[in-house]
């Protein structure tokens, strides 16, 4: 039944929803406010981070709990090379991809022994001690004074140079998670998702594969983290916290974790709300809090999910017709 | 010195036993983890503290306001955000788990707005009574702590144990479709588990106010969290795992904030969870590795 007419179909509304998000996010500073420019770097960052989670929750189906620890260790890496003058941002930057790459393949490991709740209570467990490890340790990290005055290159300076190599960066690397999830490395990753036990009758060395999931989501993690220190020159253990990698497992399931920009629109409508809301009151997070609860009852595929649905069931009943009506 | 501290490590224990069977019983039936349990024991330490130091009722009447009030935060908890993914098919654990999560959230900061950020004083009438007990002063709360720890393990091993209603439990936590075919009215059931866990987690709560003289809205973060450390390390779902795993790290952080350093405490329960689960993956209680199976 799948033609070449779908593969078509489908390859347009790919090429639509790329050239949408492009044009977006170019057009961010053409609205003249320097607010909307901080809120798109916020979205980016954060659409960032969520896309690498869900590399491995949606796509591998493995819940961590603790990605926190790795964006966290990601603004570290920049914070802590550019403010003791060590490195410049050029090397800290792609360092940050080494440090949460490094810190999956020590963590993963341990964690993937167990699997479901187990690895997620795990995860969380592992990111509280590197949490621990942040605050505690005055002497490195600055404790919970964090760090400020980051020093950035000349050629970032202005907020609309930064927003656009952010753009450029977060890009690039949607690209590369589309590549990795379309391969067949991906294939693969995603029958994990569905059926681990089965896969590894096939052969398949499934805890390999779970730990370069984990290691990858980390990389992309840690980036983000970075290019957020970048922008905001300044960082803090709260970075690191568990409410952190709740936030982002939000954005995920509230843009829906099964299509491909879902954690990007649940990224972008988070940080509306928090931005709209915190207007108003400083309790924002019972607002996160009830739209948690309601997505995950009323919404269990996201938002984006859910509509998604409802257009592929209104476009079948179309096409139904169709064959229908031809003799 | 060693023998005080011994006193308190238990004491601490079986604080922490409280809470983490409250987590096993949920998570024993339901295969769920109740992300939540941690707010409601801190609304019931709130619920007690009003009641003592601000009302200046006795301490038994603060015991039965706490139940009454985290009881039915239970029984909402399980109608609001349990039973509606209960009823959808394919919804999986981890659904039940971001909506637990969604409510420990809410209540979290709806503590912070209704009782504010600082601390509040949990003042016992007789937080300074003591007495020797051969060559160590030991203070009545601690007594009474241990024994109403004590009595409410008892009473939970004997009704799970003894009674038809245990028994029930029992039965839906080892298969939920079976107990229901035998006429288990597994839904009540699991209210029934739910609101009582929840009660739980709010005598735990006032006896860590009795036990700390203060409480703040931060408590709920932090109990939650070893709650969950102990029931990983003790065994999932199992009872006398969560009951020795409180004992343990009651007197692990004891002893290391008397002999090493105060800053370590918090990082002590996830020392151990990597410490255990490196040697037995399904915990020191556990019955088979978990995950690797179903």
């Amino acid at each position: 039944m799948r033609g070449d007419r779908t593969d078509a179909k489908r390859r347009w509304s790919d090429w639509a929803q790329w050239g949408a998000a492009l044009v977006l996010f170019a057009a961010v500073p053409l609205l003249g406010k320097k607010h909307f420019v901080n809120m798109g770097n916020e979205i980016l960052v954060m659409g960032l981070f969520a896309m690498g989670f869900n590399l491995l929750y949606g796509v591998t189906g493995m819940l961590s709990f603790g990605q926190a620890a790795y964006y966290g260790v990601g603004a570290y890496t920049v914070g802590l090379l550019l403010s003791k003058g060590v490195a410049p941002f050029w090397v800290a930057l792609p360092a940050t991809m080494v440090a949460g790459g490094a810190l999956a393949l020590i963590l993963g490991p341990l964690c993937i022994r167990l699997s479901g709740v187990y690895f997620t209570m795990l995860t969380l467990a592992f990111a509280e001690m590197v949490w621990g490890i942040v605050f505690k340790w005055y002497a490195f990290t600055g404790g919970d004074n964090g760090i400020q005055g980051i020093p950035m290159p000349d050629a970032l300076r202005t907020p609309l140079r930064y927003y656009y190599f952010t753009m450029a960066i977060v890009f690039l690397s949607f690209w590369l998670i589309r590549r990795i999830v379309d391969s067949p490395f991906g294939a693969v990753l995603q029958s994990i998702r569905e059926n681990p036990e089965r896969v590894g009758f096939l052969g398949v060395k499934v805890r390999r594969y779970q730990l370069s999931a984990m290691v990858l989501s980390g990389v992309f993690a840690a980036l983000a983290g970075g290019l957020f220190a970048g922008y905001q020159h300044s960082i803090h253990p709260d970075m690191l916290h568990w409410t952190k990698s709740g936030e982002v497992i939000l954005m995920s399931i509230l843009g829906g974790v099964s299509s491909f920009f879902g954690p990007l629109m649940g990224a972008a409508v988070i940080v509306f709300i928090e931005d709209m809301i915190g207007k108003y009151t400083e309790f924002w997070e019972i607002w996160i809090g009830g739209i948690m609860l309601a997505i995950v009852i009323f919404f269990p595929r996201g938002v984006i999910g859910t509509i998604h649905t409802w257009v592929s069931h209104w476009r079948k009943h179309g096409e139904h017709a169709d064959t229908a009506a031809r003799p | 010195m060693f023998l005080e501290q011994l006193i308190n490590g238990v004491t601490l224990g079986s604080i922490y036993a409280i809470v983490a069977l409250g987590y096993t019983l949920v998570f024993g039936v339901l295969d769920i983890i109740n992300m939540a349990h941690g707010e409601i024991f801190m609304f019931g330490a709130f619920v007690g503290m009003l009641l003592v130091s601000k009302a200046g009722v006795p301490l038994p009447v603060a015991f039965l306001g706490a139940i009454a009030v985290t009881g039915a935060m239970g029984f909402l908890l399980e109608r609001a955000a349990l039973r509606p993914l209960r009823s959808r098919p394919g919804a999986s654990n981890l659904a039940s788990l971001i909506s637990t999560i969604g409510v420990s959230i809410l209540l979290e900061n709806a503590a912070h707005r209704i009782f504010g950020a600082g601390n509040h004083p949990f003042e016992t009438p007789f937080a300074e009574i003591r007495f020797p007990v051969g060559p160590v002063n030991v203070y009545l709360v601690q007594v009474l702590i241990l024994l109403i720890s004590l009595l409410l393990m008892a009473g939970l091993a004997l009704w799970l144990s003894r009674t038809r209603g245990g028994k029930a439990l029992r039965a839906t936590a080892e298969d939920l479709t079976t107990a229901g075919l035998l006429g288990v009215d597994t839904d009540r059931m699991i209210t029934v588990t739910v609101v009582i866990a929840s009660a739980m987690g709010g005598v735990a709560g006032v006896l860590i106010g009795m036990a700390f003289n203060y409480i703040n809205n931060q408590i709920g973060l932090s109990m939650g969290l070893k709650g969950l450390a102990i029931i990983i390390f003790g065994g999932m779902g199992s009872v006398y795992g969560a009951m020795a795993g409180g004992l343990i790290l009651g007197l692990s952080e004891t002893f290391v904030v008397a002999y090493g350093s105060s800053g370590y405490r918090d990082a002590i329960a996830f020392v151990i969870i990597i410490g255990v689960l490196l040697v037995r993956p399904q915990g020191l209680f556990g019955q088979a590795a978990p995950g690797t199976g179903h």
